[in-house]
C-alpha cells in the first residue's frame, strides 16, 4: 500500500512498468505507417528516384502522447488506485454492523444505505468478514453469521425500511449469539442508527461494545423522523353548513429542537390534494396539532393523510371506510314475509342522504350481511318479533336505529323504540279540523339539531304521540312549538334508536320537503359514526387488500400477509405479519396505521462510553479509480484505432462518420444493458413446460395402477390427437394434488384434466381444493372418470361415493347427462355417446353456466375411458373394450378426441354458423 | 482458352460502335502516297502507266501478244492502224496498324476511365474504318510483331480486326509480348498509325523506330496515357508494383515524389518525339480522359497532312 496524500495504490509495483515509457515512445516513433499497393504502368520512371526525397515517415506527436496518455492511464490503474484511503479504524478484525431499518430510517434513508455500503466496501477491500443485522423484525430471522463484504453488499443492496419498528433487543440477542460462536480478535462494531430510542438500545450498544470498538453512525445535525398520529374527525358545530372538523396531529423527537412547521396532506384516493395545513411545532415541543375544516363530502373522500416531503409508514396515515362514508341501510319492514312495496318511503330518505353516505336499500337479511351504521326503517311498521332481537343485538354494539312514524306506528308495536307511544295519532289542521298545522320548535341545546336553523314553513299535520314521562324532555331532541315532541332518542347499550314521530313522505308533514329534513338525516348519520370507530360488529376475518411500506407508499400485499380477524384489528400493531395498510373487502376496509401504536418519540441517548458517534457526512467515502483509469485508457485506445486507420487513409471518407458513431455506441452499450437488468423469472420448469408446450394432465390418484392407465391413456390419445387434428399436443404431465406446492397457477396451464377416481384416494388438502376451484373458475377443465363396473381396475364398487365427496367440495353448477345434441358430442366427431372401457356410464356436464360461455367445466363419467385408450410399450391395447371390441375402442378413441377438442374450442361447435353442416351430416 | 464467344462478339460490337460514331464524323481517309508499295492490288492511286484499272490511259498499236478481247475495235475502225486500249493502272495504299494491348494498357486508375488498351482499340478501329472508306488496305500487327490474318479491305475487314482486338483485349492472362514489339514483316512503304502508351525503355522504342522507317514506312505515334500516369495523384507510403514484371518499388511519400516523377515524364515524352522527328514521323499524345473524337481527328489530320 503506497500513499500519496488523499491517493493510495493497492499495488504500487505496477508503477515500475512507467520505467518502460521511454522505451515505448521510440518504438512508437519508429513505427512506419502501413503500406498501400498499387498496380502502376508507368513505373519505369519511378524507379531509383532521388534518395533525398525520401521522407521517413513519422508518427504525428500528438498521437504519441496519446499512446503514451493510454499506457499511463492502464499502468496508473492496473496499480489500483483509491481516492481518500481511510487510515483510521486500522482493526482488522470482523465487522459487525447493526442497521437500523425500521420505520423511523426511512428519513435519510438514502445517506443510510450509503453508509452502510461505505462501511462494507471498505471492509470488502480489506478482506474483513462482516456481518450486518438489520433490526427490524422479519418474517423469518435467520442466525447472525460472518460473511465477506461482497455478499454482505449483495444482500445490503436489497434493504429497504420497514414500516413497523425496529426490534432492537432481538438484535442484540443475535449479535450476543454471534459472539458466542467465536469472533476473531481485532473485531469492531458499526451502528448505522435512526435515533429514536427505544426499549432494546441500550442492550444492542452493550452487545455490540462487547463484540469490539463501536462507532455510532447517525442523522446527526438533520431532521429527525416525524410520526403522524391518526386525525380525529368530528361534527363541527361552528358552521351554518354540515361540516368537518378533522384534528390532525404529529409527533417527533421532543426536546431541544427549534421550532419546526410540517405541511400535512389529505389525498383523495387518486392522489389528489383535497386539502392541507400547516402544522408548527413549537421550540422544543414534541408534538403538534392542526385542524383541517372541510365539508362532509370532501372529507369522505379522503383517503390518506400525508407529510409532505417525509416519507414514512408513520408520517402516513390512511383512512378506511369507517372514515368514509357511513353505510346507511334503508330498510323496509317485512309483513308475513312479503317485502311491503313502499319506496316510496324511502325515495325521500334515498334522496336526502345520497350525496353523503352509501345508502343501501334491500330487506333486513340483505342489508345485515354488511356492517351498518345506520339502518332506517322508513315504513312506520312493527319489526318482526324474529327480528327484534337480531337488530337489538345491533344497536347495543353500537348501530344507530332511525324509525319513522306511520300509521301502524300509533301503538306500542315493540320494544325498539326510545320513548313509549300513546294509542292512536294525532293530527291538525285537517279538512275536519279547527287547528292549524304546527311549526317545529328551536332545537332544544342537548339535542345534536341544536345550530341548525328552523325554516318557519315546515308544517306538521299528523304526528305519533309520546306517553308523558320523566326522561321525555331528555329523550326529546326536536320539539313542535306545542311542546310535543318531533324527533325522540334514546340509549341502547353502545347504540341508539332514534324516532322521527312523522312519516318520511310528506304525507304528514312538510319536512321530508324541507332541507331540515337533509341536515337532520346528516347530523344522524354523524353521530353514529363516533359510536361505529370504537366497536367493531364484523366477525371474520381482513384479507389485507393494500399495504404501505417503509415510504409510505401503496403496495399490493404478499404473499406472507395474513388476515387480521376483524375484532382484532385496532388492537393490532404493525409488524412483519400485519404490515400497516388496508384490510378487509372493498367497502368495509379497516385501515392499521403504525402510528396508532407508536409510543411517544424519544431521542437515543448519547451513546455509551468508549463509542464515537459521528453522522453521515464523517463516513469516509474510499473511491476505488481502478475502473474509471481503466474505462478511460479503453476508450482512448479505440479513438487511437479510429486516427490510425483514418492516418493509414483506410478509413473511407464517408465512413468516418459511422465508425466513431458505432464507436460511441460501443462504449456506451455495457451501460446502457446495464440499467436494464435482465429478470430471471424463477417459474417451476413442470409449469414452463406446460406453457411453452400445450399438453394435457392426469391427476395423481396415489393408485400406482390407476397412474399407470391413466399416463399411458392420456399418451395415446394425445398422440391420437396429434395425428387426427390440428392440435398438437406435447406429452401429458401429472398432477400430484396432494403435494405442497400445489398452486391454481400450476393448474391453469393445462387445458384438460383428467382425473380417474380409484380407492386409493384423498381427499386434497383445502388448498389444493381451492386451486381447484379457482381453475375451474378460470376455464380449466377435469374429466372426473369414476369406474365402478365389477372388473375394472383400481374399482371396488365405491368409487361413486369417492366423487361425490370431492364434488361436494368443489364449486360446481347442476350437471346433468349429457344430450344427444350436446357440444361434447360434435366438437370433432360426431357421436352418439361416449363410450370407454364400457359403455353404461352416466355422463355428466353442467347443465349451463354463463361464466364460462356455456362451456361444461367438467365432465363425469364412469365409462373407464384411460382403459380403453392405454396400450402396453409394445403399442397393443391393456384391456379389452367391453362389449363392443375394438370397433367400441376406436369409439373410445373418438371419446377422447371430442373431449380434447371440447376442451380446447368450448363451445366453438355449438355456433350456429355450424348448424347447416352438422344438420346435413346428421340427417344424411 | 475459356472465354466465351458471345462476350467476344458483345465486346467486338461494343468497339465498333464508339469507332463508328468516331469515323462516321470524319471524311474517308487515303493515305498520301510517296511511293506507292508495289503490291497487285487494285486501289485508288494511279501509277500513271498503263496496267489494270478503270479509268482509259491510251491507245497504243497492236502486238502480237496482244489478245484480240483487248483490241478497240471503235478506235481501230477510224483508222487503219488496229488499237488497243490501255487503262491506268491503278493501286491501292497499304496502311498498317498496331494497337497495343500488353499488359500495362490494361491500366485505368478510375471507373469512370476506360482502360488504356480500350481506348486504343476504339481508335485503331475508327481509324481503320476511316482507312477502308478512303479504299485503302490495311494490316493489323500484333505486340509480337506477327501480322494478323484477316481480311485486308472492306468492311469485313474492320469487323474481323474488331473481333481480335477484343479477343486479345478479353484474355485474363495477355500472351506474353516483348515490351517494345519487334515488326519484322512489314509492307515496304506503306503507313503506320501505332497505338501505346510508349512507357518502355527509350532505347527499344528508339530502335523498333529506326527499324521500321528504314523500310520506308511512315509512322504516326500516339501515345494513351492514364491521367493517374500524368500526374501522379497517390500519397502517403505506397509501393508501387509494375505491370508487366519490371519489378516493384516503395515510395515513402508519394506527394514528394510526385514532380520528380512529372520531371521523368516530361523527359520521356521529349525522348520520343526526338525519336519522331528522327525518323520523319509524328507523335501525338491523348489521355483516357478526353474525347478519343479529337485525338482521331487530329490523327486524320495529321496522316493526310503529312507530305514529305
Amino acid at each position: 500500500m503506497l500513499s500519496l496524500g488523499f491517493l493510495s495504490f493497492a499495488s504500487p509495483w505496477i508503477l515500475a512498468g512507467a520505467l518502460a515509457l521511454p522505451l515505448v515512445w521510440l518504438l512508437l516513433r519508429l513505427t512506419p505507417p502501413a503500406v498501400k499497393q498499387i498496380s502502376f504502368p508507368a513505373i519505369r520512371l519511378l524507379f531509383n528516384l532521388d534518395p533525398t526525397q525520401r521522407t521517413t515517415a513519422h508518427t504525428p506527436p500528438w498521437l504519441i502522447i496519446l499512446r503514451l496518455a493510454v499506457l499511463i492511464l492502464a499502468l496508473l490503474g492496473l496499480a489500483d488506485p483509491i481516492l481518500n484511503f481511510a487510515r483510521n479504524n486500522e482493526r482488522s478484525g470482523p465487522v459487525v454492523v447493526a442497521f437500523d431499518d425500521g420505520w423511523a430510517a426511512a428519513t435519510h434513508w438514502e445517506s443510510r444505505v450509503r453508509a452502510l455500503r461505505d462501511v462494507l466496501e471498505t471492509a470488502d477491500r480489506r478482506g474483513q468478514p462482516v456481518a450486518v443485522v438489520a433490526t427490524a423484525p422479519t418474517a423469518q430471522i435467520t442466525p447472525l453469521k460472518l460473511q465477506s463484504g461482497r455478499e454482505a453488499l449483495e444482500t445490503a443492496v436489497r434493504l429497504a425500511p420497514s414500516p413497523w419498528p425496529a426490534d432492537r433487543a432481538k438484535a442484540a440477542e443475535r449479535v450476543k449469539a454471534l459472539a458466542k460462536t467465536g469472533i476473531p480478535s481485532g473485531a469492531s462494531t458499526v451502528w448505522i442508527a435512526d435515533g429514536v430510542d427505544d426499549a432494546g438500545s441500550g442492550e444492542l450498544a452493550a452487545a455490540l461494545q462487547a463484540v469490539g470498538p463501536l462507532t455510532v453512525i447517525d442523522a446527526k445535525g438533520l431532521t429527525q423522523p416525524i410520526v403522524q398520529y391518526p386525525p380525529n374527525r368530528s361534527f363541527t358545530s361552528k358552521t351554518e353548513a354540515s361540516g368537518n372538523d378533522i384534528e390532525v396531529k404529529l409527533g417527533r423527537i421532543g426536546g431541544g429542537q427549534p421550532q419546526a412547521n410540517e405541511t400535512v396532506r389529505a389525498l383523495d384516493g387518486d392522489n389528489q390534494v383535497v386539502a392541507q395545513t400547516v402544522v408548527t411545532f413549537g421550540a422544543g415541543a414534541a408534538t403538534a396539532t392542526a385542524r383541517l375544516a372541510m365539508p362532509t363530502e370532501l372529507a369522505n373522500r379522503i383517503a390518506r393523510f400525508d407529510v409532505e416531503n417525509v416519507a414514512s409508514a408513520a408520517a402516513t396515515v390512511l383512512s378506511d371506510d369507517h372514515w368514509q362514508r357511513r353505510p346507511v341501510g334503508l330498510a323496509s319492514a317485512t309483513v308475513n314475509g312479503v317485502r311491503a312495496p313502499l319506496l316510496e318511503n324511502s325515495y325521500y330518505i334515498r334522496e336526502a342522504l345520497g350525496p353523503y353516505a352509501d345508502v343501501r336499500s334491500g330487506d333486513l337479511d340483505t342489508l345485515m350481511e354488511r356492517p351498518l351504521a345506520v339502518l332506517i326503517m322508513a315504513d312506520g311498521g312493527k319489526i318482526l318479533d324474529a327480528e327484534q332481537d337480531r337488530i337489538g343485538a345491533w344497536v347495543d354494539s353500537g348501530g344507530l336505529l332511525v324509525r319513522f312514524a306511520g300509521p301502524n306506528l300509533s301503538s306500542n308495536v315493540d320494544p325498539l323504540l326510545p320513548v313509549k307511544l300513546r294509542e292512536g295519532g294525532r293530527t291538525f289542521g285537517g279538512a275536519m279540523s279547527w287547528s292549524t298545522p304546527a311549526t317545529v320548535a328551536a332545537f332544544p341545546s342537548t339535542s345534536p339539531f341544536k345550530d341548525l336553523l328552523v325554516p318557519g314553513d315546515v308544517t306538521v299535520s299528523s304526528q305519533v304521540l309520546a306517553e308523558p314521562a320523566a326522561d321525555l324532555a331528555a329523550k326529546t331532541w326536536a320539539r313542535l312549538q306545542d311542546g310535543t315532541p318531533l324527533v325522540t332518542a334514546a340509549r341502547k347499550g353502545q347504540g341508539w334508536i332514534v324516532l322521527i314521530h312523522v312519516t318520511a313522505t310528506p304525507e304528514w308533514s312538510k319536512l321530508p320537503l324541507s332541507g331540515l329534513f337533509v341536515d337532520m338525516l346528516r347530523r344522524l348519520v354523524d353521530i353514529s359514526r363516533g359510536i361505529q370507530g370504537e366497536t367493531e360488529d364484523a366477525v371474520g376475518q381482513l384479507p389485507p387488500r393494500n399495504l404501505i411500506d417503509g415510504f409510505g407508499r401503496l403496495t399490493p400485499p404478499g404473499p406472507a400477509t395474513g388476515a387480521i380477524a376483524a375484532q382484532d384489528i385496532a388492537k393490532t400493531a404493525a409488524s412483519p405479519s400485519t404490515p400497516p395498510g388496508l384490510y378487509g373487502p372493498p367497502g368495509a376496509t379497516r385501515a392499521l396505521n403504525l402510528s396508532t401504536n407508536l409510543p411517544e418519540l424519544k431521542a437515543l441517548p448519547e451513546p455509551p462510553l468508549g463509542a464515537t458517534r459521528m453522522g453521515f457526512d464523517s463516513v469516509t467515502r474510499e473511491r476505488v479509480l481502478k475502473p474509471w483509469l481503466l474505462t478511460a485508457a479503453l476508450i482512448l485506445l479505440l479513438a487511437d484505432l479510429v486516427i490510425s486507420f483514418a492516418l493509414r487513409r483506410l478509413l473511407p471518407e464517408r465512413a468516418a462518420a459511422p465508425a466513431a458513431i458505432l464507436l460511441a455506441l460501443c462504449l456506451a452499450a455495457p451501460r446502457l444493458h446495464a440499467a436494464e437488468p435482465r429478470r430471471e423469472l424463477d417459474v417451476d420448469p413442470a409449469i414452463r413446460a406446460a406453457i411453452v408446450d400445450t399438453r394435457l394432465a392426469y391427476a395423481a390418484t396415489g393408485n400406482a395402477d390407476a397412474d399407470r392407465i391413466a399416463s399411458s391413456g392420456l399418451t395415446v390419445l394425445t398422440q391420437l390427437t396429434s395425428a387426427r387434428t390440428a392440435a398438437e399436443l406435447s406429452d401429458p404431465a401429472r398432477v400430484d394434488l396432494n403435494a405442497n406446492n400445489i398452486t391454481v397457477d400450476g393448474l391453469l396451464p393445462y387445458p384438460l384434466i383428467y382425473w380417474r377416481i380409484t380407492p386409493g384416494f384423498r381427499m386434497p388438502p383445502p388448498k389444493a381444493l381451492a386451486a381447484l376451484n379457482a381453475y375451474l373458475h378460470r376455464g380449466g377443465m377435469v374429466v372426473f372418470d369414476a369406474p365402478d363396473q365389477p372388473g375394472a381396475i383400481a374399482a371396488d364398487g365405491k368409487n361413486h361415493e369417492r366423487l361425490e365427496q370431492i364434488v361436494r367440495n368443489l364449486d360446481i353448477p347442476p350437471v346433468s347427462k349429457v344430450a344427444n345434441d350436446h357440444v361434447l358430442n360434435r366438437t370433432f366427431y360426431l357421436m352418439k355417446s361416449l363410450p370407454g372401457r364400457y359403455t353404461d356410464g352416466q355422463i355428466m356436464v353442467e347443465t349451463g353456466s354463463s361464466a364460462t360461455d356455456g362451456t361444461s367445466s367438467v365432465i363425469i363419467g364412469a365409462n373407464d375411458w384411460a382403459s380403453a385408450w392405454a396400450k402396453d410399450a409394445n403399442g397393443i391395447a391393456l384391456y379389452a373394450a367391453i362389449p363392443g371390441g375394438e370397433t367400441q375402442r376406436e369409439q373410445a378413441y373418438r371419446a377422447g378426441i371430442n373431449m380434447v377438442m371440447y376442451a380446447l374450442t368450448g363451445n366453438y361447435k355449438a355456433d350456429l354458423v355450424h348448424l347447416p353442416a352438422i344438420m346435413q351430416r346428421l340427417t344424411n | 482458352m475459356a472465354l466465351n464467344a458471345a462476350t467476344r462478339r458483345d465486346e467486338s460490337h461494343r468497339l465498333r460502335a464508339q469507332a463508328d460514331v468516331i469515323a462516321a464524323a470524319l471524311p474517308p481517309l487515303p493515305v498520301p502516297t510517296r511511293r506507292p508499295a508495289t503490291v497487285t492490288a487494285l486501289g485508288s492511286h494511279g501509277r500513271r502507266r498503263a496496267g489494270v484499272g478503270d479509268s482509259f490511259w491510251q491507245f497504243r498499236p497492236y502486238s502480237t501478244d496482244d489478245t484480240p478481247q483487248s483490241i478497240d475495235w471503235r478506235q481501230s475502225g477510224k483508222v487503219d492502224q488496229i488499237y488497243v486500249r490501255e487503262r491506268e493502272w491503278v493501286t491501292s495504299q497499304t496502311a498498317v496498324l498496331w494497337c497495343d494491348t500488353s499488359p500495362s494498357m490494361r491500366y485505368r486508375s478510375d471507373a469512370k476511365f476506360p482502360a488504356k488498351a480500350e481506348r486504343a482499340a476504339v481508335m485503331t478501329l475508327a481509324i481503320a474504318q476511316l482507312l477502308i472508306d478512303g479504299g485503302e488496305r490495311i494490316v493489323r500487327v500484333t505486340g509480337d510483331g506477327r501480322q494478323q490474318r484477316a481480311a485486308s479491305a472492306g468492311r469485313l475487314a474492320v469487323g474481323q480486326m474488331a473481333d481480335a482486338i477484343a479477343a486479345e483485349l478479353l484474355e485474363e492472362k495477355p500472351a506474353k509480348v516483348p515490351e517494345v514489339p519487334r515488326f519484322d514483316s512489314l509492307p515496304r512503304n506503306a503507313a503506320m498509325v501505332l497505338f501505346s502508351d510508349f512507357l518502355g525503355p527509350l532505347d527499344d522504342i528508339g530502335g523498333m523506330v529506326r527499324a521500321v522507317a528504314h523500310k520506308g514506312i511512315v509512322g504516326h505515334m500516339m501515345q494513351i496515357l492514364d491521367p493517374a500516369e500524368e500526374s501522379l495523384p497517390f500519397e502517403g507510403r505506397v509501393r508501387f508494383v509494375g505491370m508487366e514484371n519490371e519489378g516493384a518499388t516503395v515510395i515513402d511519400r508519394t506527394e514528394d515524389a510526385r514532380a520528380q516523377y512529372m520531371e521523368r515524364l516530361a523527359a520521356h515524352r521529349a525522348g520520343l518525339k526526338a525519336l519522331a522527328a528522327a525518323a520523319g514521323w509524328t507523335f501525338a499524345v491523348h489521355h483516357t480522359g478526353n474525347s478519343p473524337q479529337l485525338a482521331v481527328a487530329a490523327l486524320h489530320n495529321a496522316i493526310t497532312g503529312h507530305r514529305r
